[in-house]
């Protein structure tokens, strides 16, 4: 059965599907064309990928003929402090830091599929308001195996790790300061 | 030259087994009649129309699947058998001069 596009409109119904899971389905909404056509691909992938996390920056790298994307969200930059105060308690240097080793892991196992595309996690650590903030900033060619769908699922992927790291993180940190207080207290 | 007999193709075409929808869970049924097929038939489909709560995501592979080893292949070979059916040139009626 001939459906023009079938490879583009599924993988954006894939994409509308996994944000509603997530719970996004504002952005179902705001990066997405209503009527599904295969012509609108690219618009909504970039719209997806420009709004996964809270601030987005892209521009185009001349020299190297490649888009290069800068990531920030609170939950990239909680991730990090909280690294930093467990390595700080653990007395581990940065690269020691088992957090800090998992977050490129991750990163890792989501964005490395095609050979035209590159990444850098950028940890900070500072807590002041004029600090540097943590950023995922990742670079990509275009050609045909960097699929802007698969770029979009991989960067949701990530989106939802360092999420669901910093509530363990933060319930971990709860339990452990409870077990201070009833230690105090006894 | 090939000759084709239509009575005898419209009785093959008449005793041949139906084409059945391959099984189905029910969140790929539910993207193969609200979807696939709307799109097959030239519909336009929105998604504020679908309901994403009614599939999981790996429906949506197993809809690829099916599109990519049942419904495309059956396709092209309809397609091959209508062309090829296309090409033979009619048979021409004898004259007869009276």
């Amino acid at each position: 059965m001939e459906v023009e596009g079938y490879y583009e409109i599924i993988s954006t119904i894939e994409i509308a599907k996994e944000l509603y899971d997530m719970g996004r389905q504002d952005l179902i909404q705001s990066c997405f064309s209503d009527e599904i056509f295969y012509d609108y691909y690219y618009e909504n992938m970039l719209e997806v990928i420009g709004s996964v996390f809270t601030h987005s920056y892209n521009n185009y790298d001349d020299e190297y003929d490649c888009e290069v994307y800068i990531f920030m969200d609170e939950v990239i930059s909680d991730y990090y402090n909280m690294a930093y105060e467990y390595g700080k308690k653990h007395k581990l240097p940065h690269d020691s830091n088992p957090y800090v080793t998992a977050a490129g892991n991750a990163v890792r196992h989501w964005l490395s599929y095609c050979y035209s595309l590159d990444w850098s996690l950028l940890g900070y650590t500072k807590k002041k308001s004029t600090a540097r903030q943590s950023k995922l900033i990742v670079r990509f060619g275009i050609c045909d195996c960097c699929g802007f769908d698969r770029l979009a699922y991989g960067l949701l992927q990530v989106y939802k790790w360092f999420a669901n790291e910093c509530a363990k993180f933060k319930n971990t940190i709860e339990i452990q300061n409870k077990e201070k207080e009833m230690m105090i207290a006894a | 030259m090939i000759s084709v007999s239509l009575k005898h193709l419209a009785e093959a075409v008449r005793g041949a087994d139906s084409f059945d929808l391959p099984d189905m869970n029910t969140g790929t049924k539910y993207i193969f009649d609200n979807i696939y097929n709307r799109l097959v038939l030239g519909e336009t489909v929105k998604l504020s129309e679908i309901n994403f709560g009614n599939f999981e995501y790996g429906d949506l592979a197993a809809m690829s699947e099916l599109h990519e080893n049942v419904f495309e292949p059956s396709e092209t070979a309809v397609r091959n058998i209508t062309t090829n059916l296309r090409r033979i040139p009619p048979a021409l009626n004898p004259v007869v001069y009276i």
